[in-house]
């Protein structure tokens, strides 16, 4: 049986068979392009859920600021640079984290090109824009999964990468961001089929969520915010770290230990179609 | 017969473009027959020349004089047995056919004039190989998952303007395997799902241009006959309602005959699942 199968099954601990409040205690999870948005929500999340939280961004600095949240609040979590286009920074920043913590049970793709929010002239936009999104989306899914896999097996564990509704549906000024993400929808299904076998599990978890980006557009647009809102049934944009982070810990902890190739839409019911 | 076979009938004005030769097949006549088939004899009657636009007025018959054409100019780029079959398709309705391995390849052999139809079906070799991610090297991952996406944008931005003057159709062709799934083909399934994401993206922006979008899904066995080698696995669909014949090179092609009627002018963006019945979802 595998660790997580134990996890979910082992009744010894009596009060929390199943880890419901801190589901990842123990739990190792390394998190991409965590400095800050969605993956500092998340990052902050899987630290509230008992995980060892290896907090990666481009600059230490801004890794550290997560990373010291996280012990704030009682925490455990370490920081390590990866520029996620760099194989050999996602390599040294997998091995950091087993280093530190010793066993690797997650890892969290979040990591998307700065220049995902840019709309893009479909028509006439550069091969080389769209190199830059594939990079750290596509290419970058690739690096980590070839790098995480034999930690990720050893302990039956779980790669969870952030795609978007975008991807499901395209997007008229955002292409090359729906391009990438559905790629990336591709190759969750895909490779859950083939990591099942390990013991892996695959998923995707498409959030809608307030970023600094949003946030600062809709400082700069009083309008945009209750423009937004009204598509959402639940009435809310939703928080990185309350809305968006539970579901990935779900999706990181035994719990989800039979779901893979899945993509949870974490909308408010802003997307019902999948 | 695949695409591009045969470089002693490229024509002069459409060499060979980087060693890979481009077939142009003029046969102008009426494409009446085309519909024939398909159980819609008014829909190619016209003959005016004028490109079909979503919206335009309907004549006596519920259908425009300038709506009853089929393309008459049409570029088929792909490397893929789909891509093969839907030229040769074209062509025995009396469609003016540029056919292509790659986008680059179009070079001197683009029609240079509006085109009514452009079928994007890429096909890799080796990319139905199944092969686990871990043995992948990067350049073998770039040829296999990148490639494909920047030929397609490559396609896509060739495609436009010309279909917009022409109020013209886009087809995109990628196996179902990426909307399932399958073991082994993980770049394969990656760009098939971003050239999708691509394509729905460009039929919300060119719907304004009269250009619709149409994504077709076959099944992975139409791509190639090196396909093949996945029976078995958990890719064969073997489940098909309608059996393995439905799911041929010959089966896509007939349904871009159909998406080329005007009757299919309401449709844009959607994805037709080419395998024989056998998801049948969403």
């Amino acid at each position: 049986m595998t660790d997580s199968a134990t996890n979910i099954t082992d009744a010894a601990d009596g009060l929390d068979p199943m880890h419901t409040v801190r589901p990842l205690t123990g739990k190792t999870v390394l998190i991409t392009g965590a400095a800050a948005g969605v993956g500092r929500g998340i990052a902050l999340a899987l630290g509230s859920a008992g995980a060892n939280v290896v907090v990666t961004a481009r600059r230490k600095e801004a890794g550290a600021e997560v990373a010291d949240e996280i012990t704030a609040q009682g925490g455990s979590a370490s920081v390590e640079v990866c520029d996620v286009t760099d194989a050999e920074q996602v390599a040294s920043a997998l091995a950091g984290a087993v280093a530190r913590f010793g066993r690797l049970d997650a890892v969290v793709h979040n990591a998307t090109s700065r220049r995902s929010s840019e709309p893009v002239d479909l028509e006439h936009a550069s091969v080389e824009l769209w190199n830059e999104h594939a990079s750290v989306a596509s290419v970058a899914s690739y690096t980590l999964a070839k790098a995480a896999h034999p930690y990720l097996k050893e302990t039956a564990g779980s790669y969870l990468v952030l795609t978007s509704p975008a991807g499901m549906q395209g997007s008229a000024n955002l292409s090359f961001y729906a391009a990438a993400k559905g790629g990336q929808r591709g190759f969750i299904k895909s490779l859950a089929r083939e990591w099942g076998p390990d013991g892996i599990r695959v998923n995707g978890l498409a959030p809608l969520a307030v970023t600094p980006a949003l946030d600062n557009a809709m400082r700069l647009d009083p309008t945009m915010e209750p423009r937004i809102t009204a598509l959402i049934p639940m009435g809310w944009i939703g928080d990185t770290e309350t809305d968006i982070g539970p579901c990935a810990v779900f999706l990181c902890a035994a719990a989800s230990r039979y779901v893979t190739g899945q993509t949870l839409v974490v909308s408010g019911g802003r997307m019902t179609a999948l | 017969m695949r695409a591009a076979s045969s470089a002693a009938a490229v024509p002069a004005a459409v060499p060979a473009a980087q060693g890979l030769p481009a077939v142009r097949i003029i046969t102008l006549h009426t494409c009446r027959q085309a519909l024939s088939s398909h159980g819609d004899r008014n829909t190619f009657a016209g003959s005016d020349g004028r490109p079909v636009r979503p919206g335009q007025t309907k004549g006596a018959g519920g259908v425009s004089e300038s709506a009853r054409q089929g393309p008459r100019h049409a570029v088929v780029i792909g490397r893929s047995a789909v891509a093969a079959a839907v030229a040769e398709a074209l062509r025995g309705e009396g469609t003016e056919v540029v056919a292509v391995p790659e986008t680059a390849a179009l070079g001197a052999g683009d029609p240079g004039e509006a085109v009514d139809l452009v079928v994007f079906a890429p096909y890799t070799p080796g990319s139905v190989e199944a092969r686990p991610v871990v043995d992948l090297s990067p350049a073998e991952w770039d040829r296999l998952a990148e490639e494909p996406v920047r030929d397609g944008l490559a396609a896509f931005q060739y495609a436009h303007p010309r279909l917009k003057a022409a109020g013209g159709r886009f087809v995109l062709a990628v196996p179902s395997v990426a909307i399932e799934g399958g073991s082994g083909l993980v770049p394969l399934a990656t760009a098939a799902e971003a050239l999708r994401a691509l394509g729905k993206s460009a039929a919300r922006r060119w719907a304004r241009d009269g250009v619709s979008v149409h994504l077709l899904t076959p099944t992975v066995f139409a791509l190639d006959p090196a396909a093949e080698a996945l029976r078995g696995t958990d890719v064969d669909r073997s489940e098909a309602a309608l059996g393995a014949d439905s799911m041929s090179p010959e089966a896509v092609a007939d349904v871009v005959l159909l998406l080329c009627s005007p009757r299919a002018r309401h449709l844009t963006g959607s994805t037709f699942a080419l395998d024989g019945g056998a998801l049948m979802v969403p």
